[in-house]
């Protein structure tokens, strides 16, 4: 909250996507609070997250949309799909219900989304190891034919979660610098700073942080 | 795409269009269901246009009145919220964040936007002044639907 909101070169939009209660809200609250929501009821259609990462020396703002899992709100959370640079699927590995909705979770980010955008697969609730109803090496067999990237997480132990967070901007980084993902192109979920007006206007205004 | 709030969030004109489109569809076909009525609400509310703003109020305190499923209600109440709030109406906003927080006191999405309608009105140099007009009480008939819901 005290730091220079604006002092950023680029922000990168993300969503997080996956079935009812597998923990999408605590996982941003764990990575944008740095602290566990016991009780969180379902989210309210969309929910807004920021933090600011560093990448190679870049400062990033990330820019989180946590859509709720809910059914019947899916053309809403649908919309929100399109222009993100970063889309968190997860799951909770003591539900194998949420894992087998994966398939249908992935062809909505793929047919949604462009061919750029980092897809990072999460196993939630890593803490609950007893529980556990989903192998580990399953789901990384699932990810590695699908070409994700995967990790399992704890939003309540905070186990993982910055990575997480980190890698997929660390991708969508990579993807800039090495041309693939092109800043001129619609919807690439990624803006550079020279087009933030807000960012112009608070120059040399309020930024003395000594 | 910078946005500091939710209040602060658009609708990108491509998805409004979409959404308008699809929503006259089902109109043509009968009544539109809930879903996509708030999903059209839901794009409505992010409009830049004022007057699209006010269209999806109205479908949502329509779907409030109408619809049955006590999860669906605290959407519209909490979207009602941040529609009234974008349009300035914050005694509006303020009263429905306040029914959504009397029901779930705990939640910390509507405790985030009570706190960027304030800053808002903050903003707009509102905060203080006696806002507590009209608005509040054409509220009182809604509330009571959201509080019969919940048993």
């Amino acid at each position: 909250m005290t730091a220079a909101p604006y002092n950023y070169s680029y922000i990168f939009k993300y969503i997080i996507i996956g079935d009812m209660g597998v923990g999408k809200s605590c996982l941003l609250h764990q990575f944008t609070e740095k602290k566990f929501m016991a009780d969180c009821p379902h989210t309210i259609g969309v929910e807004f997250g920021t933090r600011i990462i560093e990448v190679s020396g870049q400062k990033i703002k990330l820019q989180i949309w946590d859509t709720a899992g809910q059914e019947r709100f899916r053309a809403v959370t649908r919309s929100y799909y399109r222009g993100a640079a970063g889309a968190l699927m997860v799951y909770d590995i003591t539900r194998r219900s949420t894992y087998n909705h994966l398939s249908s979770w992935l062809a909505d980010a793929k047919s949604l989304t462009n061919p750029n955008t980092a897809i990072f697969l999460i196993g939630n609730k890593a803490d609950l190891e007893d529980q556990r109803d989903v192998p580990y090496e399953e789901a990384k067999a699932f990810a590695e034919e699908n070409g994700l990237t995967f990790l399992e997480c704890s939003a309540k132990t905070g186990s993982n979660v910055e990575d997480a967070f980190l890698e997929t901007a660390k991708q969508i980084y990579q993807n800039i610098q090495d041309g693939s993902l092109d800043l001129n192109a619609a919807d690439t979920g990624v803006q550079p700073k020279q087009n933030l007006p807000r960012a112009a206007e608070n120059n040399g205004k309020k930024d003395c942080n000594c | 795409m910078d946005y500091g709030t939710i209040l602060e969030e658009r609708t990108n004109p491509a998805v409004l269009m979409n959404a308008r489109e699809q929503y006259m569809r089902q109109c043509a076909r009968g009544d539109p269901s809930a879903a996509s009525t708030f999903a059209f609400a839901h794009a409505m509310i992010g409009s830049k246009n004022k007057l699209d703003v006010k269209e999806g109020i109205v479908c949502l305190e329509k779907l409030l009145r109408d619809d049955e499923d006590r999860t669906s209600k605290r959407n519209y109440v909490y979207y009602l919220a941040v529609a009234h709030a974008r349009i300035k109406q914050y005694d509006l906003a303020l009263g429905y964040i306040d029914v959504l927080l009397d029901a779930e006191g705990d939640n910390q999405q509507a405790k985030t936007l009570k706190e960027s309608i304030k800053s808002a009105m903050t903003h707009d140099g509102l905060i203080g002044a006696a806002i507590v007009g009209g608005g509040a009480l054409a509220l009182a008939g809604l509330v009571a639907i959201f509080s019969m819901s919940r048993k």
